[in-house]
C-alpha cells in the first residue's frame, strides 16, 4: 500500500500532538482510503522531528539568554509555526506527510510527524514554511485553540500566522519586546500581498526498506536574524513588525538558511 | 458607517445566510441540533433524560466530558442547584450570590467576591460567559473541568462553607431533589459527583453569541466609524489586544502576566505549575460582556475600562514572565483619548443583552 500525494485527502490536517499520540494508527487509517485492489507495496516509517537550536545550543524558552548577529542580547518566549506540504522526495514518487503541521516549541507532543514511506531511495526532504494557500484563510484549519491563537489579523490579510517567534531583548531602557511574526500581509493599502512563506528542500540520502527512521530537522533561531539581512531588534523587530514589509521581507529571505538536517537515526530494522 | 464584513468574508461564508437570521445559540433537545444519542427504552429507572446539543455559529465545538453528557433534565436540575441557598452553611448563599446573571455572572461589581457571613475572598468572581469552552477553571486554572470547579466553593470556609457530606444529606432529605436527580441521572441517590455534574451541565448553557459584534459577523449589522476604528486597533499591533483576546471567543484560553505588579502578592499560575516562568500569570478572560463585569483584573483593581486601557498603554510593569506583547520600559501604545474612546466603543459591541437577560439562565425560584 502506498501513501503518496494522490492518497492524501482534503482535510488531512494534523497537529503534532495527534501524530505523536498515535502516529502509526493514524497513518494506516489514512492509507485505507486508497485503492485497496492494488497490491500493498512494502513501506517503512520516517519520523520527522522538528528541533530548535540557537547557534548550536538547544533552545530553552524564557530563561536562557542568547545573542544574535546584530549583538542583541535576547530571550525567547514563543516559537510556534506551521509547515505545509511535507514530502520525502524520491525519483519515482514522493511520500507525503500531513498537509499542514503545527509545531509549538513549548509543547513536546507537537515535535514529531510520521510519514509512511514506500521502500526506496529518498534524496531530499521538501516542505513549505507557513500555511499553504489552500488553508490560509479564516476557518481554513480546524477550529482548535492552537489554530485560533495563530490567527493573522483580518485587516492585515487574514488567515494564520506562519510563525510566532518573540521574546525580549536588552535595550537602553531595559527589557523590551522583539517580534518575528510572519504572515501574509495584504492590507487594503497594499497593491499586492507580501507572502513571506518559502519552500525548503534539504538534500539527504535515505534508503527505506521496511524499516523506521527518524530525521531530525533543526531550526536555528539565530539564522532568522543573520543572512542576508542582519535583523536588529532595535529597528526591524520592534513593535508593528507584523505590518512592516521590510521586516517580513528580511525574515522571508533569511528563512532560506534556517533549516538543516540534524541527526538521522535508524530506529528499527 | 464602515462595513467590517468585507474583511471577514471567511466567517460570513462559514456562518451562511440561513444561520445569519437564526438564533445564535443552539441549545436543542433531541436531534434538532445534531449530536444527540439514541434514547434508550424506558425501564424501572424511568425515562432517559433528553440530550441537549450546545453550539453557536462561528464558535468552535464545545468539548463535553463523555461521563457527563448535557441533558434537559440535568440542566434544569443544575439551574435549580445554582440558585439554591441550600448549598451554603447558613442557607443564605448560592452560586448565583457571586455569579449574578445581570453582571454576566460576576459578583455585583464587587472588587473581590463576597462569601458567607460577609467574608471577602481574595479574587474577583470571574464571568461565566461561554464558560463551557474554557480549558481551565479559576483565575490560576487549578481545576480543569466545570465539574471539578463546582466542587470547590461549597465547602470553602470563605465562600459557602458547607461540607459536601452535609450538602448531600440536605439534598437527599429535600422534598424535591430526589425526583429531580432521578430524572437527570436515573437514580434518586444523590451524591457530590452528581450534584457538581448537574451544575456543570447548567453552566455549559451559559452561551453568549448574540452581541452586536456577532451580528456584524453575520452581516446583519455594521460597525459605526468609532467602533471600526476601535476594532482596527484591537486586531492590529496598534493596540495589540488580539494576540491574547483572540476573536471569536476573545480569549486565548491561556495564562498571561499582563504587567500588573513588580512583586506579586498573588503569584497566580505558578502556584499550580510550580514554574517560575508562570509567576504573576492569570487566565486570560474573555472580553465578551466586559461592559457588565467591572471591576477588572483578577483582583478587581481597575474600576473602569479607561483604567484598563491606561494600564496597557503605558503603566505596565516589567517582570521576567511578562507577556511579550505588553509595552514597558519606555515603550507605550501611544493611545490618544480618541483611540481609547474608540477601543471602548468596539468593546461595547461585545455586550450581549440577550445573554444577561436570558430567562432560561435566571433563577427558577
Amino acid at each position: 500500500m502506498t501513501f503518496d500525494r494522490s492518497c492524501r485527502k482534503p482535510g488531512d490536517v494534523f497537529r503534532g500532538a495527534a501524530i505523536a499520540g498515535g502516529a502509526l494508527a493514524i497513518v494506516l487509517a489514512l492509507g485505507s482510503g486508497c485503492d485497496k485492489s492494488a497490491a500493498p507495496a512494502p513501506t517503512g516509517h520516517v519520523t520527522i522531528a522538528f528541533d530548535h537550536q540557537v547557534s548550536g545550543a538547544p533552545l530553552t524558552l524564557n530563561s536562557a539568554r542568547y545573542q544574535n548577529a546584530a549583538g542583541n542580547d535576547y530571550n525567547v518566549f514563543d516559537l510556534r509555526y506551521y509547515i505545509s506540504g511535507i514530502e520525502l522526495v524520491r525519483a519515482d514518487g514522493s511520500a507525503a506527510g500531513p498537509e499542514v503541521f503545527y509545531r509549538d516549541a513549548a509543547i513536546e507532543t507537537t515535535r514529531n510527524l510520521v510519514i509512511e514511506a514506500p521502500n526506496g531511495q529518498y534524496t531530499a526532504l521538501r516542505f513549505t514554511f507557513g500555511v499553504d494557500a489552500a488553508h490560509n484563510h479564516q476557518g481554513g484549519l480546524p477550529g482548535t485553540v492552537e489554530n485560533s491563537n495563530m490567527t493573522w489579523p483580518a485587516l492585515n490579510g487574514g488567515g494564520y500566522h506562519y510563525m510566532q517567534l518573540d521574546g525580549r531583548f536588552t535595550d537602553i531602557g531595559g527589557q523590551v519586546a522583539w517580534l518575528a511574526h510572519l504572515g501574509r500581509l495584504h492590507r487594503s493599502t497594499d497593491p499586492v500581498p507580501l507572502d513571506p512563506g518559502f519552500q525548503v528542500e534539504i538534500p539527504l540520502t535515505l534508503q527505506v526498506a521496511v524499516d523506521a527512521w527518524t530525521l531530525h530537522v533543526v531550526m536555528d533561531v539565530n539564522a532568522w536574524f543573520a543572512t542576508p539581512t542582519q535583523f536588529d531588534f532595535t529597528n526591524l523587530g520592534r513593535e508593528n513588525e507584523m505590518e512592516n514589509p521590510a521586516a517580513l521581507q528580511a525574515l522571508h529571505e533569511n528563512g532560506a538558511h534556517v533549516f538543516q538536517i540534524g541527526t538521522v537515526v535508524h530506529d528499527a530494522p | 458607517m464602515t462595513r467590517l464584513e468585507a474583511s471577514r468574508r471567511g466567517v460570513r461564508t462559514s456562518i451562511g445566510a440561513a444561520t445569519a437570521i437564526a438564533a445564535a445559540m443552539c441549545v436543542a433537545i433531541g436531534a434538532g441540533c445534531g449530536g444527540s444519542s439514541p434514547t434508550p427504552p424506558n425501564d424501572d429507572l424511568g425515562p432517559a433524560p433528553d440530550p441537549l446539543a450546545i453550539s453557536a455559529p462561528g464558535f468552535p465545538a464545545m468539548v463535553v466530558p463523555p461521563d457527563n453528557p448535557t441533558t434537559r433534565q440535568g440542566v434544569e436540575l443544575g439551574r435549580r442547584l445554582f440558585y439554591d441557598t441550600i448549598l451554603s452553611g447558613d442557607s443564605t448563599m448560592s452560586c448565583a450570590s457571586c455569579h449574578a446573571p445581570e453582571f454576566a455572572f460576576t459578583d455585583h461589581g464587587r472588587r473581590v467576591s463576597r462569601g458567607i457571613r460577609g467574608l471577602d475572598g481574595r479574587r474577583s468572581a470571574p464571568s461565566l460567559t461561554n464558560i463551557g469552552w474554557n480549558r481551565a477553571q479559576f483565575w490560576e486554572g487549578r481545576r480543569a473541568t466545570l465539574e471539578e470547579q463546582a466542587g470547590d466553593p461549597v465547602p470553602a470556609h470563605d465562600e459557602m462553607d458547607l461540607p459536601w457530606t452535609v450538602a448531600v444529606r440536605r439534598l437527599q432529605r429535600s422534598p424535591v431533589y430526589p425526583a429531580l436527580f432521578r430524572a437527570a441521572f436515573r437514580t434518586p441517590e444523590i451524591s457530590r459527583d452528581r450534584t457538581v455534574k448537574a451544575i456543570a451541565q447548567f453552566e455549559r448553557t451559559m452561551v453568549s453569541a448574540n452581541s452586536p459584534y456577532d451580528f456584524v459577523l453575520r452581516g446583519t449589522r455594521t460597525l459605526t466609524a468609532s467602533e471600526h476604528r476601535g476594532y482596527a486597533m484591537f486586531i492590529t499591533e496598534k493596540a495589540d489586544c488580539f494576540h491574547c483576546h483572540v476573536d471569536v471567543m476573545f480569549t486565548d484560553f491561556g495564562f498571561q502576566n499582563n504587567g500588573l505588579d513588580s512583586i506579586f502578592a498573588d503569584p497566580g499560575r505558578s502556584v499550580i505549575s510550580l514554574d517560575d516562568n508562570d509567576i504573576g500569570k492569570f487566565k486570560t478572560p474573555t472580553l465578551r460582556n466586559i461592559e457588565f463585569t467591572a471591576p477588572y483584573m483578577h483582583d478587581g483593581r481597575f474600576a473602569t475600562l479607561e483604567e484598563v486601557l491606561d494600564h496597557y498603554d503605558s503603566h505596565a510593569k516589567y517582570t521576567p514572565s511578562l507577556n511579550p506583547f505588553i509595552r514597558v520600559n519606555g515603550r507605550t501604545l501611544g493611545l490618544s483619548a480618541q483611540d481609547k474612546q474608540d477601543l471602548i466603543a468596539f468593546l461595547m459591541t461585545l455586550s450581549d443583552s440577550s445573554f444577561v437577560n436570558n430567562p432560561s439562565l435566571r433563577s427558577p425560584f
